[in-house]
């Protein structure tokens, strides 16, 4: 198995859905002017004191969903605006108080597009998954279809919640820890448990206690298969699972002393070690000897054993010697055999190292690339204070949402290409609902994969990067760019003539904006929907460039008119395709930098 | 401490929130992309980075000797490539390659291709997310907020930066650290959907010229990037990326690394300012079924590798002889001995290859051995040679940049191998030395 494959290459997008093509029937000179032939400009040096342009600071309720949800989107923040309070701040601090219970928001809407939608994996048990979609007691083969459609309906399941969810922290934290606790979901068996993985391991402990992921975690067949420790055996310990454990998982990189004696590692005031050392790793794979599952072993489905996939410690692989982790023994209890690893465990949840990893790790998320120690250390003590809490997680992001630093800081982060896509989707309100039995699905799948961002697809156990630096890349930019177009512009089974219905609510969010027809204008139309999607309203070249755009007439010419002129909406035919004109105009709203701040 | 005043430099300068932009090419001078006169005095280096931890010992492989015998019965009696499967190198008798290296052998044997033995970080690290991380960002012993990669620097202190319309490329969907900092590096994965046309028909293109339009004039980070990107797509859709034809007929191997190689081959063609290209190759992490021989996931991985590399040498060798030099490089080496899945955990020491007319071909380095005492810590390959030794003298005698010190934050110490023929420029190890910064710096 190659875990560690740092880029995911994909041959090539599959069914990527048609390509909107232009009918026989216009068959007239297409138009004279070259699309690609704007002059290219003379080089020029650009001083770093340049790249300072002003970025507009949009209203706190756009700046709160940008940050903390995938974005904006009507329904949440006419939400919002009605929540009591005297000031937008005050209402903010509300829905973020929901937000952090969110077994207390109705999110019945989303769960019924779930189960309307023809998923049937989604709540089945951890035995039912590895028998039906793994290894079935019977030794019958099972079709490589439904092998792997546990991890495409988590997959599908993720894009509907994300964009329709009403408890939206619960979905951006999900992303979260999913990163944290990275498995890829194209590990040898993990697309057929990855549903158990995504709501038992992450789901369950989103908002709770981190010591108690780190268990599930630990317990999962996923992780355990992907980091190769349902393998780990005594007399060849395999140290991948433990040097992550410690270097992704709990300590960090940071706190990584490389090959130095364990002995030489300073020790803080309350007696810990303040890092780890390669031994450390070595010692921690002993420990780990012998957690693993059902099915990991090739005895496990041999001669009428059957398999289960549920998690198996196996007491003669595991090594009874005393381990001494960061200088602390832990020894053998016959007894009580995964003792060993609890006590590790708990040395690692409450070390302070971990909640600061962690806080960091949050502030970043939430925050800032760059954000300040002071909130990094309030957010850290409130992990580390907490640590045995059962709400220790919700107790810590209450910090950070609630904090200036959070409620304030704008533009300090881009949104990744999921977030972009997924907040573009939201002011879409896309209205095609993902599902294993739609073959559109598929086609959005694949679309979307060369983004570089597809959930559960990265690698390598570190979760995909989240600074700005690692998604300014021109490539992931514009597949984002295409993918975001190409939704869209969407539609229903389109027939000739007929286009079909489309899969987003633009034309009547448009409509309902703009109740006299005299003002559906292309000025207006830009103004409503810029402000809308980026918070602030346009700058006077956007709005110009964008309006113009609007104005046009006719599909050929593409030449700018009146932008003062009522739009007919109603009609979307040649020559001027007032309808997908809207939503071509709206969707490059979609790919500006405005757009993509949070 | 010197390493702490440079950093305080680099803060001054704005250089940590900006990524090194200073001095930065933005826009493209060249506007005749067609143009095939070569421009550039420089090589085109390419750059193969095996992420993961290539096990050099299965790469290059020890035929005779103690170190046979002790890596064939004692370390791997179960995953070693046997003598009689190795492929036997002329003038060489130590070391052979991997089985399924065949197209390699054949560079090697033509004195096209140089092993440099047990090369490595200066300090070894285990894991592949720091090793990699510190060879990306051209660092030493921990990474720090440089906020650039060695690639930035080397474009920043070249002292004729390009005019190219692309001066480096990374075919890849994911970018890389090297080039952090750096949007006018281009990051791109399949050039075939590189343009804005998945929209509606009759507006789709319209959405691209309006977006031009939107960042032509970029006075932020993000505008920058988003101007390179139509910039760039621009230049890509000119190029009719599916008639091409390879020089001397080369024929890449399917699958991802071929389309990469290829890729670069007609992009340095085409646009010949093309100075960089750096390819990741992921998939080598083999704590289980490494396999042996000509099967396995090793196995698989190599036979791409070599069939890659041959087919590049080839095709550009046609039309650009001794005007390129491929390097292949992982973060680390593997663990001397195998583990219990009969495969291999994370080492240390690993050999290098370079690639091209003006490589002395051969084996070079030393190795340090395989018995216990020469072992690094007992366990790995040890490292005798600063992977940096080797890049920077291909940097010195073929890229005509000796700022080596400013690429590589904290390197002081070049030792010349002999790698590449000729005689290079003296290099400069001060990080900030004046000459890099007037074109751009107050």
């Amino acid at each position: 198995m190659n875990i560690y494959q740092k880029k995911y290459y994909p041959d090539a997008v599959k069914k990527a859905g048609a390509a909107s093509v232009r009918p026989a029937k216009l068959n007239q000179a297409p138009s004279t002017k070259n699309k690609f032939n704007r002059p290219l400009k003379p080089a020029k040096q650009l001083l770093a004191k340049q790249l300072n342009g002003a970025i507009q600071l949009p209203n706190i309720i756009h700046r709160v969903l940008s940050k903390m949800a995938f974005g904006s989107n009507s329904s949440d923040t006419a939400y919002i605006q009605a929540l009591p309070g005297a000031t937008d701040q005050e209402k903010l601090l509300a829905y973020i108080d929901e937000q952090l219970s969110p077994n207390s928001i109705d999110d019945s809407y989303t769960e019924a597009i779930l189960s309307a939608s023809g998923y049937t994996t989604l709540n089945k048990t951890r035995i039912e998954l590895y028998q039906e979609h793994l290894r079935r007691p019977d030794g019958v083969e099972i079709p490589w279809q439904t092998h792997i459609l546990p991890g495409r309906e988590t997959h599908f399941a993720t894009f509907v919640r994300a964009i329709n969810s009403k408890r939206q922290l619960f979905e951006t934290l999900t992303d979260f820890w999913h990163n944290h606790f990275n498995v890829y979901i194209g590990t040898n068996g993990a697309p057929a448990m990855f549903g158990n993985y995504d709501r038992n391991v992450i789901r369950a402990n989103v908002l709770g206690n981190f010591r108690d992921m780190l268990y599930a975690v630990a317990q999962s067949s996923c992780m355990l298969t992907y980091l190769d420790n349902g393998v780990n055996e005594l007399n060849a310990p395999n140290e991948n699972y433990a040097r992550e454990m410690l270097e992704l998982h709990t300590i960090s990189a940071k706190n990584y002393m490389g090959h130095m004696p364990w002995a030489d590692v300073p020790v803080d005031n309350e007696g810990r070690r303040i890092g780890y050392v390669e031994a450390d790793v070595l010692e921690l794979a002993r420990a780990l000897t012998g957690w693993s599952f059902s099915g990991a072993s090739w005895w496990d489905y041999q001669n009428g054993n059957i398999a289960t996939g549920e998690f198996l410690y196996r007491d003669a692989w595991h090594d009874k010697g005393t381990k001494r982790v960061m200088g602390v023994n832990y020894s053998y209890n016959a007894g009580d055999p995964m003792s060993d690893v609890n006590d590790i465990f708990d040395m690692l949840a409450e070390h302070p190292a971990t909640a600061e990893f962690l806080a960091t790790k949050l502030c970043k998320r939430f925050i800032s690339d760059n954000p300040s120690q002071s909130i990094i250390d309030s957010v850290k003590d409130t992990l580390h204070t907490n640590w045995q809490s059962a709400d220790q997680i919700k107790l810590a992001m209450e910090v950070l949402l609630k904090s200036p630093e959070f409620l304030n800081t704008w533009s300090e982060k881009i949104k990744r290409p999921f977030e972009r896509a997924i907040s573009a989707m939201r002011q879409l309100e896309f209205s095609f609902n993902f599902s294993p039995s739609e073959s559109l699905s598929g086609s959005l799948y694949w679309s979307f994969i060369n983004s570089g961002q597809s959930p559960f697809q990265w690698t390598s156990p570190n979760g995909y990067p989240d600074t700005k630096q690692d998604w300014l890349g021109a490539s992931s930019t514009m597949s984002t760019w295409r993918f975001v177009q190409w939704v869209a512009r969407l539609r229903a089974d389109p027939i000739a003539p007929d286009p079909g219905v489309p899969y987003n609510t633009v034309l009547a969010q448009t409509l309902a904006q703009f109740p006299n027809p005299n003002d559906i204008t292309a000025n207006n139309i830009v103004n409503f929907w810029y402000e809308k999607s980026c918070g602030v309203v346009p700058d006077v070249q956007t709005q110009d460039r964008l309006a113009n755009f609007m104005s046009f007439e006719h599909v050929d010419t593409q030449t700018g008119t009146d932008r003062d002129t009522p739009i007919d909406l109603s009609t979307n035919s040649w020559p001027g395709y007032n309808e997908d004109r809207l939503y071509a105009v709206v969707s490059t709203i979609f790919l500006t930098t405005e757009f993509n701040y949070r | 401490m010197k390493k702490i005043n440079r950093r305080k430099f680099l803060k001054s300068s704005g250089l940590i929130t900006l990524g090194s932009l200073g001095g930065l090419q933005v826009g493209f001078a060249n506007t005749n992309p067609k143009s095939t006169a070569a421009t550039n005095s420089k090589d085109l280096l390419v750059y193969v980075f095996l992420n993961g931890g290539m096990d050099g010992l299965n790469m290059v492989p020890p035929r005779s000797g103690a170190d046979y015998t002790e890596y064939s019965t004692i370390l791997r009696p179960d995953l070693h490539i046997n003598n009689s499967e190795s492929l036997a190198l002329n003038g060489a008798d130590l070391f052979g390659l991997h089985p399924a290296a065949t197209a390699m052998a054949d560079l090697f044997n033509q004195n096209k291709m140089a092993i440099v033995h047990a090369t490595g970080l200066n300090e070894s690290n285990r894991s592949h997310f720091v090793a990699t991380a510190l060879m990306e960002l051209g660092l030493e012993g921990q990474i720090s907020s440089l906020g650039s990669g060695w690639l930035t620097r080397y474009f920043n202190s070249s002292l004729n930066p390009a005019s190219a319309l692309i001066p480096a490329l990374v075919p890849s969907y994911n970018t890389t650290d090297a080039v952090l900092g750096d949007p006018d590096a281009l990051v791109m994965g399949n050039p075939n959907e590189f343009s804005l046309n998945r929209g509606f028909w009759g507006w789709g293109a319209e959405m691209q010229m309006v977006l031009g339009e939107l960042n032509e004039n970029p006075d932020t980070l993000e505008k920058v990037a988003s101007n390179q990107a139509l910039l760039a797509s621009t230049v890509v859709q000119t190029i009719d990326w599916d008639g091409y034809l390879p020089g001397n007929s080369a024929v890449y191997p399917t699958g991802r690394l071929g389309d990469q190689l290829k890729t670069v081959a007609q992009l340095y063609k085409e646009s010949p300012g093309l100075e960089v290209a750096y390819i990741p190759y992921g998939g080598w992490d083999t704590h289980t079924n490494q396999g042996s021989g000509n099967t396995g996931t090793f196995a698989d991985l190599t036979l791409g590798l070599s069939e890659g590399l041959n087919a590049l040498y080839q095709d550009l060798s046609a039309t650009h002889a001794d005007k390129f030099t491929i390097i292949v490089q992982s973060e680390f080496g593997r663990r001397a001995y195998q583990n219990g899945a009969n495969s291999t955990d994370h080492g240390y020491g690993n050999p290098m290859f370079l690639i091209g007319d003006s490589v002395v071909g051969g084996f070079h380095g030393q190795f340090p051995g395989l018995l216990p005492n020469q072992l690094f810590e007992g366990q790995d390959v040890s490292a005798t040679v600063d992977y940096r030794d080797v890049v920077s003298e291909v940097l010195l005698k073929r890229m005509h940049n000796r700022f080596l010190g400013h690429i590589f934050s904290g390197y002081d110490n070049y030792t010349e191998l002999g790698v590449i023929a000729g005689t290079g420029l003296t290099p400069v190890f001060e990080f900030d030395y004046d000459r890099i910064f007037k074109g751009g710096f107050e």
